[in-house]
């Protein structure tokens, strides 16, 4: 900053007695006081380390407690066979096996027909059959009659 | 051992075990400078050190914080600046600004009446005030004030230009003052 002659001299005045009057706050603060520093220093540092500790119990007490009681609630609430049944409906024990028979099933689809109607026909047979024994049993009942 | 590495070697320290050694050399570092500075704006020395210990505490605290693109004394002064701006917000809550307006001058041990700094807290605002003394006493780069007073570099220029032409009047006028009274002085030894 360029000032004009006066002003400079004024500038530098000014300048020169901020400097030389600030060291009137020159004053060393006392040894006490840097001791009370650091003890309070000190004692923060117990109350931070301490929080610390709490947080840390707290940060693995809450999520044990909470996965251990859905445990319980679930064990408690859902009875051991529908369990079984339902890991027994959706997880089939041989699951390959399983998926096996089904493409074989939809390859052969064409020769499903006849053999759906051969079995039809082995049924009606048999109720026929058994309907006959019947009647014959009925005539026999008469006979000896 | 030089200040950054001292730096470092606190915080090390505090992450591992809260020693507190190499924090205890930084405040004996430190604690000077800013006492200053905190007597100077407080002009009361119980309020000084309490913010002079807030100071250490905080920044022993946030000490993984610290940012070494700045200087630690600027770290420093940020914090006790906060710390000042929220003690005159607590007082001027209370109302009780004015009583301790009153003791500051009972208070100030030894301050001369005739201190430029004296003269300048009551023509000055607050902010102009730490500018001007971190500008002159602590011969902080603009780049540091601002950012120790939240503010932008060319507002810094600014206050400090406006602060210096005011003192420039203020001793001009006193210069004239002074004339006129010299001249009174000696018309009347004529007479």
């Amino acid at each position: 900053m360029k000032y004009k002659n006066a002003e400079f001299r004024d500038m530098r005045l000014i300048e020169n007695k901020l400097k030389s009057d600030a060291m009137a706050f020159r004053q060393e603060p006392s040894a006490a006081l840097h001791e009370n520093i650091m003890q309070n220093i000190n004692k923060q540092h117990k109350v931070v380390t301490r929080d610390e500790k709490v947080f840390s119990i707290y940060q693995w007490l809450v999520p044990t407690g909470f996965a251990m009681g859905t445990l319980l609630f679930v064990g408690l609430n859902i009875q051991q066979a529908t369990v079984v049944e339902r890991i027994n409906m959706t997880l089939p024990s041989n699951g390959q096996e399983m998926t096996a028979m089904a493409d074989m099933m939809a390859s052969f689809k064409v020769d499903l027909l006849p053999q759906t109607l051969e079995m039809k026909l082995t049924n009606h047979i048999k109720i026929e059959q058994q309907a006959l024994q019947q009647d014959l049993k009925y005539l026999k009942s008469l006979f000896v009659l | 051992m030089n200040e950054q590495s001292l730096i470092q070697q606190a915080q090390a320290d505090i992450a591992n075990n809260g020693v507190t050694s190499s924090f205890s050399q930084l405040v004996t570092l430190y604690q000077a400078r800013l006492y200053q500075y905190l007597l100077a704006r407080c002009h009361n020395s119980h309020d000084a050190e309490d913010i002079l210990q807030e100071t250490f505490i905080n920044a022993y605290k946030y000490l993984s914080s610290y940012n070494s693109q700045w200087q630690f004394s600027t770290w420093l002064f940020t914090i006790a600046n906060r710390l000042i701006k929220k003690q005159q917000k607590l007082y001027s809550q209370n109302n009780e600004m004015l009583s301790i307006d009153m003791t500051t001058e009972l208070d100030t041990v030894s301050i001369d009446q005739s201190n430029i700094w004296l003269q300048i807290k009551k023509m000055l605002s607050a902010t102009a005030y730490d500018v001007l003394w971190f500008f002159y006493i602590e011969e902080l780069s603009i780049k540091e004030i601002a950012k120790i007073l939240q503010c932008s570099q060319s507002w810094v220029k600014i206050s400090l230009f406006r602060s210096k032409k005011k003192n420039w009047l203020q001793v001009r006028k006193l210069k004239f003052c002074q004339k006129i009274f010299f001249w009174r002085d000696k018309l009347q030894y004529e007479i």
